[in-house]
């Protein structure tokens, strides 16, 4: 698999990355830049997106735009609809979760710090079979 | 003149008016053209047997007149008043004769003269026949008349008054003139009878008007002040009173207000304004205990003296409920001799108390007062009442009497009235206190909901802060330590090619760790603060060692950076918390070094200044770093809030460092303000502390 892995903290996300690699076999791109992320999806390049929801520095079309802006924009897109994505964020209270998932139509949701490695790679290969098979 | 004709002609002149002057005056006037008399007069009797002529024809050549003249009550004596009720008799005196007929139309008879007890004992047959008494004759002849005819005016069972003819020759009566004469006098008597009925229906009329009058005014939609003052007026003029007060007790203090109209007796005494409503008298009438023994009275009369002895005057109309107290001579009442000499100076002689009571809880009470009057009396003749057993008077030639400080009874209607009154008056101040107690308390409740819906918003914020605090503290938590987990699991698994990046992971692992514990101490500082469990130790401290010890700590990251650092120090001590001033200054200088560029300049100034009339230490800490956007000045005290997403990319933190600033600061007293001009202008936050 392919996984595009959006988060703005470049030590934390090398950590996951190589994580992610080195557990799963998988490939990752890592992004904090909401036009790159539009190009990668739009390319198809990636089978999976990871999503972080906190990015301040993160514009697009001048306006500040966090993970669950631009999770619903590749939704909304029917180009980049079928991309899986799960939200990776640390506003991990029950509370919020229901309301992130909503407003980003996301696929998924794992709560930062990650600490079982192994149940997100399955996850993520559940959700990959999925739209496969649809 | 037929006899029927005659009688048709006087009863319809008698019934064309229900004024009783003009009846009497018509009476007379006819009676005296049919009998051909000298002189016809009525007589009207006054409570204490004196009498008064009050209508009379008379032909002023034969014989004086006697209009308006009083005649002392010896002159009619009890016995002959007696006879009169009991055997309505006619007396028919012919003085040459010195011959009595008592006439009592079935029974002409006469007797000797008679006592009370004779005639109250002796059958009716009995009295009917007798010599005039030789007094009596003397009496008529001293009054210049011969011939006599009296006939009763009786109203109820009382006598109220004779019918007499007098001639100044002796003359003879025909029966058929006797007859007539009765029927005339009853017809008087039905007469009077419509014309009090009528007098009672007016009065009770006036008392109506005048009841309605004021009870409209109790409730026009006026203040209830103006209302009872102008009701108190009302009611003195309605009483033919002089003066009057009305208080009404508290309901919520001791003091209670007073209402006062006309005259009033002297209070003052010693430059203090007394008042008369606290004496025993008032007092009592307010709280139900009536000033002395109230016996029952009798029905029929409606009248009775109550008191603890015969002295005391007050009168009470016996019904249940509560009654005013009528005073008719202030200085012949007992109980108002402890308060008498402040009526003294006054012209004041009658006192009406009514008190108003709802229930068993006293509201105030009314009083009403009375000047004494005056009145002159035109006797008929001199009577010596030291001469009791000459009986006869010689002269009747008019003399006048003038009594002065004469008291005025207070009418049974005057006192119904008033009883009437209070009762409305109870109930309006009653309603009113009602209406004053609800609309307190609808204001009351209208505050406290507010109050409420305050505290409720207030809540709802602090709640709103509290949540928002704890997602950013989640958030701020779990961001290091994912790093931390992160690289301890890839040193765990072992994924590291070489040394160096083995280093590298565990150096991240570290750095986000200690970051972690840097974020949980000022987590903990704020919620120890919010929480009211941070204690503070406020002392004397010297500035100018805490400054040299900060610059101590920043001269490594001064000299790095080639930035300069230049204290300003005009003050010498500072009241504070020692460890919290210098996490302050820590946290402040921390910033202005991050925020600064290579080369730039740092500079602490400490001056006094006064701030709301108070001396206050001022510390400034300016830097001519990256500056703040002017609209985002504000929000940076808040919890987690840096000026954008960019700030911690780019210098890290967490955005806790001005909040707890913030937090120390105004616990010890002080104030924190931020000030930058804008964007690469520089920034200066200054806070105060108070002068030790």
């Amino acid at each position: 698999m392919k996984i595009l892995l959006v988060d703005d903290d470049y030590l934390l996300a090398k950590g996951t990355a190589k994580l992610i690699e080195r557990l799963g076999g998988h490939q990752v791109v890592i992004s904090d830049e909401p036009a790159e992320i539009f190009r990668i999806c739009l390319e198809k390049e990636v089978d999976i997106v990871l999503m972080d929801v906190n990015l301040p520095a993160a514009q697009w079309e001048d306006r500040e735009v966090s993970g669950v802006d631009i999770s619903r924009l590749l939704k909304t897109d029917p180009q980049t609809a079928q991309i899986p994505i799960i939200l990776i964020t640390a506003y991990a209270m029950l509370s919020e979760r229901e309301k992130l998932l909503s407003d980003s139509q996301a696929d998924g949701f794992w709560a930062k710090p990650i600490t079982d490695y192994r149940a997100l790679l399955e996850s993520m290969n559940r959700v990959h079979q999925a739209r496969l098979t649809v | 003149m037929n006899k029927v004709t005659l009688l048709n002609r006087i009863t319809n002149r008698i019934r064309q008016s229900l004024e009783l002057k003009e009846i009497l005056a018509a009476t007379v006037t006819e009676m005296r053209a049919f009998l051909g008399t000298d002189r016809v007069k009525v007589y009207r009797f006054a409570a204490d047997a004196t009498g008064q002529v009050i209508a009379e024809s008379v032909d002023m050549k034969r014989l004086p007149a006697l209009q308006g003249l009083y005649f002392p009550a010896a002159d009619v004596p009890p016995h002959a008043r007696a006879m009169f009720i009991k055997a309505r008799v006619r007396s028919i005196i012919d003085v040459p004769a010195q011959r009595i007929i008592l006439n009592c139309m079935e029974y002409p008879s006469t007797t000797e003269d008679l006592t009370v007890e004779q005639v109250l004992s002796k059958s009716s047959a009995d009295i009917f026949e007798r010599m005039v008494a030789p007094c009596h004759v003397e009496y008529l002849t001293y009054m210049g008349v011969q011939s006599s005819l009296v006939v009763p005016i009786l109203h109820g069972n009382k006598l109220w008054g004779l019918l007499a003819a007098h001639h100044a020759e002796p003359k003879a009566f025909s029966q058929e003139q006797l007859d007539i004469v009765q029927m005339i006098s009853d017809q008087v008597s039905i007469a009077i009878a419509q014309s009090h009925l009528l007098y009672q229906a007016r009065e009770q009329a006036r008392r109506e008007t005048l009841i309605n009058q004021i009870s409209t005014l109790l409730h026009a939609p006026v203040q209830i002040k103006e209302i009872l003052q102008t009701v108190l007026e009302q009611l003195v003029k309605a009483l033919e009173g002089t003066g009057g007060r009305l208080y009404l007790t508290s309901t919520n203090g001791p003091e209670g207000t007073l209402y006062t109209y006309g005259t009033q007796p002297d209070l003052f005494e010693g430059g203090n304004q007394i008042l008369l409503e606290e004496y025993p008298f008032w007092q009592q009438l307010m709280h139900n205990q009536a000033p002395g023994t109230v016996e029952q009275c009798d029905i029929a009369d409606s009248r009775v003296v109550i008191g603890a002895d015969d002295d005391s005057q007050m009168v009470q109309i016996a019904r249940s409920g509560l009654q005013p107290q009528a005073i008719a001579d202030i200085y012949s009442e007992p109980q108002l001799l402890q308060i008498i000499s402040y009526f003294r100076p006054t012209r004041i002689r009658s006192l009406l108390v009514m008190p108003l009571r709802y229930g068993e809880q006293p509201l105030g009470c009314l009083s009403i007062f009375r000047d004494e009057i005056n009145t002159d009396i035109p006797w008929a003749g001199k009577f010596d009442p030291d001469e009791r057993n000459q009986p006869v008077r010689h002269s009747f030639e008019v003399w006048q009497q003038q009594k002065q400080g004469q008291s005025r009874e207070w009418t049974r209607e005057e006192i119904e009235f008033v009883r009437e009154l209070g009762t409305n008056l109870t109930l309006s101040v009653m309603q009113n206190r009602l209406y004053q107690y609800e609309h307190e308390q609808r204001i009351l409740v209208e505050r406290r909901n507010q109050e409420l819906n305050t505290a409720r918003t207030a809540a709802e914020e602090a709640n709103r802060l509290k949540s928002d605090f704890l997602s950013s503290t989640s958030h701020e938590l779990r961001t290091p330590l994912a790093s931390t987990l992160n690289y301890l699991k890839l040193l765990q698994e072992g994924f590291y090619d070489n040394e160096e990046e083995l280093k590298e992971y565990i150096n991240v692992a570290y750095q986000s760790t200690e970051n972690l514990v840097a974020i949980i101490n000022d987590i903990l500082d704020i919620a120890q603060i919010e929480a009211g469990r941070m204690n503070v130790n406020l002392e004397i401290i010297n500035l100018h060692f805490m400054l040299e010890e900060q610059c101590n700590l920043f001269r490594l990251e001064s000299r790095s950076k080639q930035i300069v650092l230049a204290i300003e120090c005009e003050v010498e001590n500072v009241y504070a918390d020692k460890i919290k001033l210098r996490q302050i200054f820590t946290n402040l200088l921390f910033n202005a070094f991050k925020f600064t560029s290579n080369g730039g300049k740092i500079c602490v100034r400490v001056v006094t200044k006064a701030r709301e009339n108070k001396q206050v230490v001022e510390i400034s800490i300016s830097d001519n770093g990256i500056g703040i956007d002017p609209a985002k000045q504000n929000l940076l005290f808040e919890p987690f809030v840096q000026e954008d997403g960019s700030i911690k990319r780019r210098y890290g933190g967490t955005g806790l460092g001005l909040t707890v600033c913030q937090r120390l600061v105004k616990l010890m007293g002080g104030e924190i303000g931020l000030h930058s001009a804008g964007r690469g202008k520089g920034t200066t936050v200054i806070f105060t502390l108070p002068v030790p």
